[in-house]
Formats: structure tokens, C-alpha cells, sequence
């Protein structure tokens, strides 16, 4: 599998370095359905919450199964929003729950949940829209 | 079909799983070959009790004595500190990282730094495993403690069936793993991994009793193959672990004919004028002061003086002090150590359990390779284990000893408050069964001193002396002496001394009296000549008299009768 659809062809290219950009590695081992359900999730997620501000890399360990070493990965699907932060974690399985999602990865539900005190605690996480 | 060659061929009918050397020493003695090739095996244990040992000496060992890479996969130790600790145990593991040999891998599990939403798999780890595997052309597979993932992943059934598949992966393979695991409370593993492995399960004891803390390994479970399932007692020491079999299956060694001279060349005559078998256990019990310490040195000193490497284990003295006092009894040991021909190994016996003791003084004699061992006391040891623990432990280390042809002399400190006769106490025959010898140095007091007497209660295989002998100890060293035999019984020491000078005194004084005799006899003798000489004198003068008197008579009777006649004429009488 692997397309790519975010690699490097972002809507929104310029953008990369902002704060409320949600730069993501999906980490999968081969076109499974749980790799493919788990693509699509994410993606709806973040077609919702974080539309034109965000890029999805999907890395097959099958073609560089280095990675899964120097990335530490051992489950997968695995979800990991770069750059890692502290107490950044990974996510992992197919993404079937998108409350968690959004709580991991920062992003705040169509604004409802903005300002909710004490998850946002790093600040380039924070999303405004 | 190829694929048999991973099988042995048939063997008595049964086939046999072909094994590969663990590395680990003693381990392949215990399962007849190591672990299982091309399959996983289960090591478990509580904390501390070296799990990652084992498994990291299984890795290294692997590279280094049979050139089979390996991947080290740690869940709980920092990859640095593996280097560190095992840098001290003289596993250089970066050097094999750097020769492509190994392949150390530290997977991070934590749950704080993980969240589920919906099915995953571990095909990650196996990845990663792979890729390992490949880099470096791995045999061989460690991981360690494989547990700690069910302490990051919240989904136990996804975790089981992937351990399942893991372990099915890993055999397919061909990988030889070695996968540790916690101890559970009923279980062998805290998660019941022993499902997954069915091979060979293997766990590892950390024991405290009398404060004195033993490891023990035990094969739990060895399919296919013949397998001690004992406790079998293991060590870890500055070169990794070492188990030892628990005791030799069966009675193999070779007797040998050969004599030794003990060093006492009186025992030597006692002993068939030869001295003890080569190979051969002696025991010398006997009470405190009897001079048990002083028969061993003089056997180790004779033994080194034939040139002869010796192993002295001592529990009460410390070298120099045991030195010291055998240079009292003219016996110096220091030459000998520097040519390097005798060793001590002086240890306060509770400083260990009985099996390090025994792992110690096995490792100490593969080492340095004696002929002749020496224990000074063996009954020091059972403050730390009861009869059947030092028998079980004597047993082994004489079994070694024989397998190896090496001699051993044991002392043993028997009880003061057995009676005066020489009785033999139980501790004593506990372990008298396994000695081939056994000598009995007893106190024997009385006149207000306490002497040694010395006796060879058995030696197997030999005509021996059944006397009792006095056992001196002087500046020349030890003197056995007949016991004395006189009128009064048997004698010892100053006793024996004073008996012999009293016979001499009385035999002088009978030489006296006779000569008395003689002499009164000789007087009287004497005497009684004197006495005859007189009487001949007395009767010589009487006889003298009365023949005078006769002759007078006489006279005066003729005188008489002419004096008739003349008358008669006189008177011409006519008739």
C-alpha cells in the first residue's frame, strides 16, 4: 500500500511550521484492513478537526522495518504526531475511538472543547478554528 | 526430505529434538545437550534470581564458543546498563555489536506513553525482530522478561494470541530463543507463558534459609529429551553462571590401584605398608585437640613434597595462622605454595549456603587442578545444613573428587560428650558411608592428663591394623607409638612412661633381693661349714679322750690279769 496522500503534497505546504499543524506518521505493516480502517480514521478525524492543517505519513515497516528500532514501535497500527514532545504518546490500534484520538493529539472537537482548561497545556498544540 | 535434518536421527525407536550447547556451565550436563535447536525456551524466576544472565550468557556465550550471532532484545534494562553490568562479567558486547555478531535492542513498554482505541497487533515487534535477525544472521534470540508487554498493552487476548504467533514465528525460523519470565504466584509465569513454550521450561530459585541465600535451577519440563528434574544448585560468579549437576547419576569411577603414602610412616604400615588408594575419600574424626587438622596437613604435605598439587579447604583458620601452626610440628608450607603447588581456600563456612560452598570448591578444584583435596572440618558446615543436606553436599564433592582421581581427606569434629569408648556418633556415620576411609583420633583422659589415641576404624580394600595407637604430636610432627601393654592394662602418655620406669625399678629391686638371697644363702652356706668343721673338732677331741681312757683301761685290764699270774706262780697253785 503506502500511498502517501499527505507526504509532502500538503494543501496547505506553507503552513508546516505552524503551531496548529498536525504533522502525523501512521505506522503500518502492510495494506491490512486494519492499517486501511485505521488510515481512513485518521484521516476523517482530521478532515473534521483540522481541515487543509494537516499531513498523514503512512510508513510500511514491511520496506523499512529499520524503523520500527530506531522508531521503538512494536504495536501497530501506531500513531504518533511529530515533532514527539514530551509526554507525547503514541496511539495505537485502528482509531476506532475518536474521542481519545482528539485527546491525544490535542485537537479540539469543532471548537466545542476550546479552552478547556487543562489539556492544552502545550502550546503549539493548541488548534484554533 | 531435507527438513529432517533438523531431527536426529532415530533414536531407539523415538525421535529426539536435536540440541544446541546453552553456554551456560553444567546446564548441557543436566539436559543432555543444551536447549532445544530451532525452538524457544522458557526461563522464569522471581526478581534477581538471573534471568537475564542466563539469557544474556546464552546470547554471548552463543557468538563467542560457537559462532552463532544472536539479538538481545531487553524490555527492562537500558541497553547501556546491559553493557555496563556485563562488561564486569568480561562480555565486551559492544566489540560484538561492532563484528556484527549481536544485536542489542531495548523495547520501551510503558502504558503511560500508550493509548488503545480499537484492535492492533504486535507485527511491529516481529518486524523488528526480523529485521534484527537478518542484519546480523541470528541463531540464536533472547528476550527479556517477554511479561513486561503484558504490563503495556491493556488488551490481554490480543497479547495472548500474538505471543502464541510469536512463538510459532520464532520456530519457524529456526531461532533458538531463550524467553524469560516472571514468577507467578501459582504459576510458573506471572501470565502463564509456559502455554506458549512447550518445549523446555527451565525455572530459577532465589532461596533464603538460615539467612543464607541459595539459587537453584530446576528443568521443569524437557520435551522429547531425558532431563534431571532435581534443584540443581547454581552460582553466579565473576564468569557468569554455573550449575551443577546434583549428584553423579551412578557409581562409574574408576578405582584406581595405586598407593599414596599418608606421611606417617607408621600409618603407612598400618595401612598394608602402602598407605591409602589413590583416588580415595578419607575421613578423620576425632574430638577438639585431637591433631585432625595436623594428620591433614601432614597427608597434603607429604603429597606436595611427591610434587603432587594440593587443595586445602580450611573453615576454622585462616592461611597463615594454619601456617603458623604447622610449622610448630615442623611442617613449612610456604615452599610449596610458591611453586605453586598447594592452595588454601580459607572461608568462614557461613558466609555461604551449602551449595555455594560445594559450587565454590568445585569451581576452585576445575581451576586449579589438584591431586589432592583436604576439607578441614566438614562439620563446620552443618551449622548451615542439617545430616542430609552435608551428606547430600559430601557426596557430590567425593563423586567429583573420584570422577577426577583426586584423593580427599576430610576431618570431622566429633562430640566431646560421647562416652570414653570409641563410639561412633550418628552425624559421623552419616558421612562415614561415603568415605573409604575412616580414622579415629580420640582424648583419653586420666592421672590428670588427656592423651591421643589413634585408630583406623575401616579402610575399604585393604588389610589394615586393628591397634590402637598413642598419637604423638612434636616438633618433627606426628609420631604413632605402640600403646603400652603391662600388668596393669593399657597405658598411655606419661601413664605408659612411669609404668615402664616402674617395671625397670622393680626389676632392679628384685635383681637385689635375689642377689640378697643368694648371698644370705652363701653366708648361711658358710655357716654351716663353720659349724661342721667344729663339731669334726669337738668329736676329734672327744674321740681323742676317749680312745686315751680305752687304752688306760686296757692297760689296767692286762696289768691286772699279770698280776694275777703272778700271784698264781707265786702261790704254785695247781687248779
Amino acid at each position: 500500500m503506502t500511498r502517501k496522500p499527505g507526504a509532502g503534497k500538503m494543501p496547505d505546504e506553507a503552513g508546516t511550521d505552524r503551531e496548529d499543524f498536525v504533522d502525523l506518521r501512521l505506522y503500518v505493516v502492510d495494506r491490512t484492513s486494519r492499517s486501511l480502517t485505521a488510515y481512513a480514521n485518521i484521516k476523517k478525524i482530521c478532515e473534521a478537526y483540522s481541515p487543509g492543517k494537516y499531513r498523514i505519513t503512512v510508513i510500511d515497516l514491511l520496506k523499512s522495518p529499520d524503523l520500527a528500532r530506531s522508531e521503538d514501535i512494536t504495536a501497530v497500527p501506531t500513531l504518533i504526531r511529530v515533532p514527539r514532545t514530551p509526554g507525547g504518546r503514541k496511539i495505537i490500534g485502528m482509531l476506532t475511538d475518536t474521542k481519545k484520538v482528539l485527546e491525544e493529539l490535542d485537537l479540539t472537537g469543532n471548537g466545542e472543547d476550546s479552552g478547556n482548561p487543562g489539556r492544552n497545556t502545550n502550546k503549539h498544540r493548541t488548534i484554533t478554528r | 526430505m531435507k527438513n529432517t535434518g533438523k531431527i536426529k536421527p532415530a533414536h531407539a525407536g523415538k525421535f529426539m529434538f536435536e540440541k544446541i550447547p546453552s553456554g551456560i556451565k553444567g546446564l548441557d550436563e543436566i539436559t543432555g545437550g543444551g536447549l532445544p535447536k530451532g525452538r524457544p525456551a522458557l526461563v522464569s524466576g522471581g526478581p534477581g534470581c538471573g534471568k537475564t544472565l542466563f539469557a544474556m550468557e546464552f546470547i554471548a556465550r552463543g557468538i563467542i564458543d560457537y559462532n552463532e550471532p544472536g539479538v538481545f532484545v531487553a524490555f527492562e534494562e537500558k541497553i547501556d546498563d546491559l553493557k555496563k553490568n556485563f562488561h564486569s562479567m568480561g562480555f565486551d558486547l559492544d566489540e560484538l555489536v561492532r563484528q556484527k555478531k549481536l544485536v542489542l535492542d531495548h523495547i520501551t513498554i510503558d502504558r503511560t506513553e500508550i493509548e488503545e482505541t480499537g484492535e492492533y497487533d504486535l507485527e511491529g515487534l516481529f518486524i523488528r525482530l526480523g529485521a534484527m535477525i537478518d542484519d546480523v544472521g541470528a541463531k540464536r534470540v533472547a528476550i527479556d522478561t517477554l511479561e513486561a508487554i503484558f504490563s503495556g498493552f491493556a488488551n490481554e487476548a490480543i497479547l495472548r494470541s500474538e505471543l502464541r504467533r510469536l512463538f510459532l514465528w520464532l520456530k519457524d525460523r529456526g531461532i533458538t530463543a531463550v524467553v524469560t519470565g516472571e514468577r507467578g504466584d501459582r504459576t510458573i509465569t506471572k501470565y502463564g507463558l509456559e502455554e506458549y513454550v512447550a518445549d523446555c521450561v527451565i525455572t530459577l530459585d532465589h532461596r533464603v534459609t538460615n539467612q543464607i541465600a541459595t539459587r537453584r535451577l530446576r528443568v521443569v519440563k524437557y520435551r522429547g529429551s531425558i532431563h534431571g528434574t532435581d534443584e540443581y544448585p547454581f552460582l553466579i560468579s565473576s564468569d557468569g553462571i554455573s550449575v551443577l549437576p546434583i549428584t553423579t547419576m551412578s557409581l562409574t569411577h574408576m578405582a584406581s590401584t595405586e598407593r599414596i603414602a599418608t606421611g606417617i610412616p607408621r600409618l603407612d604400615t598400618m595401612l598394608g605398608a602402602k598407605g591409602f588408594y589413590r583416588g580415595s575419600s578419607i575421613l578423620v574424626s576425632g574430638q577438639a585437640g585431637t591433631g585432625k587438622t595436623s594428620i591433614a596437613a601432614t597427608f597434603v604435605n607429604a603429597a606436595c613434597k611427591r610434587g603432587e598439587k594440593c587443595l586445602l579447604f580450611i573453615f576454622e583458620e585462616s592461611e597463615s595462622q594454619f601456617i603458623r601452626n604447622m610449622k610448630s610440628i615442623g611442617m613449612d608450607f610456604e615452599p610449596w605454595i610458591k611453586k605453586g603447588l598447594l592452595k588454601f581456600h580459607a572461608v568462614r563456612p557461613t558466609a555461604y549456603s551449602l551449595e555455594m560452598h560445594l559450587s565454590m570448591m568445585i569451581k576452585l578444584i576445575d581451576e586449579f587442578k589438584p591431586r589432592v583435596i583436604a576439607v578441614d572440618p566438614i562439620s563446620n558446615l552443618y551449622p548451615i545444613g542439617d545430616d542430609v543436606q552435608v551428606r547430600s553436599m559430601m557426596m557430590r564433592l567425593i563423586d567429583y573428587a573420584k570422577s577426577l582421581q583426586i584423593t580427599g581427606l576430610f576431618t570431622n569434629l566429633s562430640n566431646d560428650s560421647a562416652s570414653e569408648a570409641f563410639s561412633l556418633e550418628p552425624t559421623q556415620m552419616a558421612v562415614s558411608s561415603l568415605m573409604d576411609a575412616w580414622l579415629i583420633l580420640k582424648n583419653i583422659e586420666g592421672n590428670g592428663e588427656r592423651n591421643r589415641v589413634f585408630s583406623i576404624i575401616k579402610s575399604r580394600g585393604m588389610a589394615h591394623s586393628n591397634q590402637l595407637r598413642e598419637f604423638v604430636l612434636s616438633d618433627k610432627g606426628i609420631e604413632l607409638l605402640d600403646l603400652y601393654k603391662g600388668t596393669e592394662g593399657v597405658l598411655f602418655g606419661s601413664a605408659r612412661m612411669a609404668q615402664q620406669s616402674r617395671e625397670v625399678s622393680d626389676r632392679l629391686l628384685r635383681n637385689e633381693e635375689i642377689e640378697r638371697k643368694q648371698r644370705e644363702l652363701d653366708s648361711k652356706k658358710l655357716v654351716m661349714e663353720n659349724e661342721i668343721a667344729l663339731l669334726k673338732a669337738k668329736f676329734a677331741r672327744e674321740e681323742d679322750e676317749m680312745k686315751t681312757v680305752i687304752g688306760q683301761e686296757v692297760y689296767r685290764e692286762k696289768a691286772a690279769d699279770s698280776a694275777m699270774k703272778e700271784i698264781a706262780v707265786q702261790r704254785k697253785a695247781d687248779r
